[in-house]
């Protein structure tokens, strides 16, 4: 996979955009309160949505872990290199949040104490079109999902969108849940 | 097993699961399932919720036999 000089200028461009957008935040939120208030990113879980949160963890960890050996065993074993790529790998990284996520929301863990289901769900959903976009995009120039036998990372934006998608809807299917229970 | 104590001791207070939650410091669903006997909570939260419901831990969390 070899890429032009102005493209790899230009992921290097969009990661320092990103570190600096950061910073720029920091230092901002330091200097004045009322800013910091805003931006407010203090998140706080109570006791048993921080061991439900744990377990969970735990839980994705070792999923990550099994998948991993999984590519491998593909790869070195099989001569299959299909998950050993950039893309397979974050296939990967997708699927143990999605079962960190899933075990987090059926637990009622998944929102901290300040956090809301309004403004999850309004971030989930911007979160997926800005990764869906890119991903149709993708398909529509009819980039080949496989390069080598491997995943592309062309398809990760596609990836992560459908992620993002699929945790929103578990979260309002579990609030449509708890309330016929309530019921 | 159910804490049922809990329960009619919130009642008889007059505080929705959601008022004690915010009380001390917990979620909803945490106080809900402490209630439903899902969940064994640390004595840290149970002084918390004795002390909003003016009541002892023994009225609230010892199991009568």
């Amino acid at each position: 996979m070899s890429h032009t000089i102005s493209y790899i200028a230009g992921m290097c461009c969009g990661i320092a955009a990103v570190f600096l957008l950061v910073l720029v935040i920091r230092i901002l939120c330091r200097r004045h309160q009322s800013i910091s208030k805003i931006l407010s990113t203090e998140i706080t879980y109570d006791e048993r949505q921080i061991l439900a949160r744990g377990k969970a963890y735990q839980t994705a960890f070792l999923v990550l872990v099994g998948y991993v050996l999984a590519a491998s065993f593909l790869d070195e074993l099989l001569n299959c290199p299909v998950l050993m790529s950039f893309g397979g790998l974050w296939l990967g990284v997708c699927l143990s949040i999605l079962v960190f996520v899933c075990i987090c929301i059926w637990k009622d863990a998944y929102l901290s104490l300040q956090e809301n289901a309004k403004e999850f769900n309004i971030m989930g959903i911007v979160i997926s079109i800005l990764n869906l976009i890119p991903g149709f995009l993708s398909l529509s120039r009819k980039q080949p999902f496989l390069v080598n036998g491997s995943i592309s990372y062309r398809y990760i934006n596609l990836m992560v969108g459908g992620l993002f998608l699929l945790i929103t809807l578990l979260f309002d299917l579990k609030l449509i849940y708890d309330k016929r229970a309530e019921e | 097993m159910k804490n049922l104590k809990l329960k009619s001791a919130r009642a008889a207070k007059d505080m929705s699961q959601q008022d004690l939650a915010t009380a001390v410091g917990v979620s909803r669903q945490t106080i809900n399932a402490i209630e439903k006997g899902n969940y064994n909570p640390t004595i840290h939260l149970c002084i918390a919720i004795c002390k909003v419901l003016d009541k002892t831990l023994d009225e609230l969390f010892w199991e009568d036999e």
